[in-house]
């Protein structure tokens, strides 16, 4: 072997070992794409956990290491006035009360409250279809989403959560808000159908402000958020199933100006049961805590 | 030409990895993760030692005719109780229990009412030689011409102690009641259940030692000044990473701290915080340490100032909870200021549990208008509330009980000022009347802050 040639396999080497040396140091997302926040013994370990206290897992968990922020939001006042502006049109007569305004129209009444929660009240109820229960989901959705895009009621960025049939006639449609892919829990429009009439809506939308990209910080891992659910809800008396964990944003309903939102893990247990868990502090989310008078 | 070139690549490559490898090993973390890794160190007041957390309520001087009364903020209120203060803590219990019953014609010439009780014993700063443990709720002062004695009265018993003074401390006591001390002082009178009864028209009894102006009293009407709070570090001192807290934004300007588990309001006036999953705790603590903890917490969360008085410290509790609550308040010229939102904290063993902060000042008693006011005599405030409180009693009960009584001032905010109003409040039966010390009108709780 001639010099020249013992060179350039040496620059090649020292070259890849710069490289190797370098993303380690100057490339902060390097380390996180090699790592993995659930590890296999961690999934076996927390499937023992929970099946133990009487939960079982019944979905795949998000292994990768996850970064969130915080979002901070503010009522949808626009999207709101044009939801009034449309009862205006049609004649509604305005009432206030303390917390709350009516805008009545001929057979639907709007309620907004100071919150911003906007109850649609349809007397008698809208008729959507014949045989209307009886339908199948996917077709259930078409016809009341064409309803709310008529109606103007539908707002950009939502996305189907799932519904609920009870053995009494009644049906509920959710819907969520989404931001930048990222599901905001907290955002709200919910449909209430009793037998095959729609009668009431309720909404409760947020605009998103802006993302805190300066308080980015990796959350907790989703076997971490099923430890702590069973930590803070205790073994179950009978068998639960664990549905779906996703990451999202959420938080109570403020009659506020603005507020931040963390990241939260929604957990779904059978029965349509969600609850979640903080997936900065690890704590479930349950009331705001919100200072009150000492009693 | 080209292996020349080779030779300062190749030596620059092994340059660099060993550079690199040497900041990979032994490099410096990034000051911003330093930041986050280190604990800060926050710059709070220190908690005061329990010699200073108690003071009484009241200090009664009898020594000459009707009763003077002194209380926080007042001349003279300091040195009599630091004097008492003192002596406790110096006294030699077993020399002083010989033939310490004051003499029959001994006369009574200071009580002071203590409240919170006063812990004395062992291991406490007040008498700590004793071979016992008491909580005092009045302390009073007896004299005959050579020798002056203590009489230390326990809470929740009739059990006294007395205590012979040696004529060093006597002397000291002397020294106090110069003619500065009652200067401008007006003479007070004790309420008895007769004299309340009879001026009233109704069936009255008293719920504790009432004191009230013989004389009309001229109060100032003073601007108050809120308390000015670092919001930074009280932040800090509610959230240990304070990062994981959001902000809501509320419409009256009020900013809330939240992160799941704890609250925090910060307002333009004060502060409200509250973490009720401690709510369940235990409550182990005794009352010497509940009452250090208490100034742990006030000195730790916005500091303790000059002339805010712990008025109370109980245990109490509703449904599993069970809590030492302590309650401060703010005291100008003897008068307390009370705030519509007390200085209260409820804490258990496993912390703070509820903490309101209301703390108002005068700002160097500026002169509102007419100035002064004349307050209205005890008899009349009396007679109103009383008559207020039958007008809105839905069932009549036959003995009334008349558990405080005190001029104070509120606090109200009109054109920009907040301003301290002065008022009588009186409490008959559970119910609280705030009226017009002048007027006697009934101040609407709405209006207040």
């Amino acid at each position: 072997m001639n010099l020249g040639r013992a060179k350039s396999i040496l620059i090649i080497a020292f070259a890849g070992l710069n490289l190797f040396l370098g993303y380690y140091l100057f490339w902060p997302d390097f380390g996180r794409l090699t790592r993995v926040s659930v590890t296999a013994e961690d999934l076996r370990a927390t499937e023992v956990l929970l099946n133990e206290n009487n939960y079982f897992l019944q979905t795949s968990l998000d292994r990768s290491v996850q970064v969130s922020d915080f979002l901070i939001v503010t009522p949808a006042r626009s999207f709101q006035g044009e939801i009034l502006q449309d009862f205006i049109k049609k004649g509604a007569r305005v009432t206030e009360s303390e917390h709350a305004t009516a805008y009545r129209a001929k057979e639907e009444t709007a309620v907004v409250y100071s919150s911003g929660l906007i109850r649609v009240i349809y007397e008698p109820g809208v008729i959507l279809a014949e045989d209307f229960p009886g339908l199948e989901e996917r077709r259930l959705r078409e016809i009341v989403e064409t309803f709310l895009t008529e109606e103007q009621l539908m707002p950009e960025g939502i996305a189907f959560d799932y519904i609920e049939k009870s053995e009494a006639g009644y049906i509920t449609l959710y819907y969520h808000q989404t931001y930048k892919e990222m599901p905001i829990y907290a955002g709200q429009l919910q449909v209430f159908i009793d037998s095959d009439q729609l009668t009431r809506i309720e909404l409760y939308w947020l605009e998103p402000v802006e993302r805190l990209p300066l308080r980015e910080m990796e959350v907790i891992s989703a076997a971490e958020a099923l430890k702590n659910l069973v930590d803070q809800l205790g073994a179950s008396p009978e068998p639960r199933d664990i549905k779906d964990i996703e990451l999202g944003y959420f938080s109570g309903e403020y009659d506020a100006e603005k507020w931040e939102m963390p990241p939260v893990w929604r957990i779904m247990l059978n029965s349509n049961e969600y609850h979640y868990i903080n997936a900065f502090t690890g704590n479930i989310e349950q009331e705001t805590v919100i200072p009150e008078q000492i009693p | 030409m080209m292996e020349k070139i080779k030779s300062i690549l190749l030596f620059f490559l092994f340059g660099l990895s060993l550079l690199l490898t040497y900041q990979l090993w032994y490099g410096e973390i990034p000051a911003q993760l330093l930041e986050e890794d280190v604990s800060e160190r926050l710059l709070v007041e220190e908690p005061r030692p329990l010699e200073n957390v108690i003071m009484p309520k009241l200090i009664v001087s009898s020594v000459e005719g009707d009763p003077y009364v002194f209380k926080k903020g007042e001349i003279g209120y300091e040195s009599l109780w630091e004097e008492l203060s003192f002596s406790l803590q110096q006294i030699s219990f077993y020399e002083a229990v010989e033939e310490a019953m004051p003499p029959a014609d001994s006369k009574k010439i200071l009580t002071y009412y203590l409240q919170p009780e006063l812990p004395v014993g062992e291991g406490l700063p007040w008498l700590a030689e004793a071979a016992f443990y008491a909580e005092l709720e009045m302390i009073e002062l007896y004299t005959d011409n050579a020798n002056k004695w203590l009489v230390l009265s326990e809470a929740g018993n009739n059990h006294k102690t007395n205590l012979l003074l040696s004529s060093e401390k006597a002397e000291r006591f002397n020294e106090l009641f110069d003619e500065a001390l009652f200067e401008n002082k007006s003479r007070y009178t004790r309420l008895t259940n007769e004299q309340i009864t009879m001026l009233s028209g109704y069936d009255l009894e008293l719920a504790g030692s009432i004191y009230v102006p013989q004389e009309s009293l001229y109060m100032d009407e003073v601007i108050l000044e809120p308390e000015d709070l670092d919001h930074d570090l009280i932040l800090k001192t509610f959230f240990v990473d304070y990062n994981m807290a959001r902000i809501i934004e509320e419409k009256d300007g009020g900013l809330i701290y939240t992160d799941g588990e704890k609250g925090l309001r910060l307002t333009e006036v004060g502060l409200e915080y509250s973490s009720p999953r401690k709510e369940t705790g235990s409550a182990t603590a005794t009352y010497p340490e509940a009452l250090f903890n208490s100034s742990s917490l006030i000195s730790y969360h916005g500091g303790w100032p000059e002339n805010l008085r712990l008025d109370e410290l109980s245990l109490s509790g509703w449904g599993r909870t069970i809590h030492y609550n302590a309650e401060w308040c703010m005291y100008y010229a003897g008068f307390p200021i009370l705030a519509k939102q007390p200085t209260k904290a409820l804490f258990n063993d496993s912390g703070l549990i509820y903490y309101t902060r209301f703390i108002f000042t005068p700002d160097d008693v500026i002169m509102i208008g007419e100035g002064q006011k004349t307050a209205a005599m005890w008899y009349d405030a009396l007679e109103k509330a009383v008559t207020l409180f039958k007008d809105q009693a839905s069932e009549s009960e036959n003995v009334l009980h008349l558990e405080e009584m005190r001029l104070g001032y509120v606090v109200t905010n009109s054109s920009g000022h907040y301003r301290g109003e002065p008022v009588w409040r009186i409490k008959i039966s559970g119910e609280t009347f705030t009226l017009q010390a002048d007027q006697l009108n009934l101040v609407d709780e709405e209006d207040l802050l």
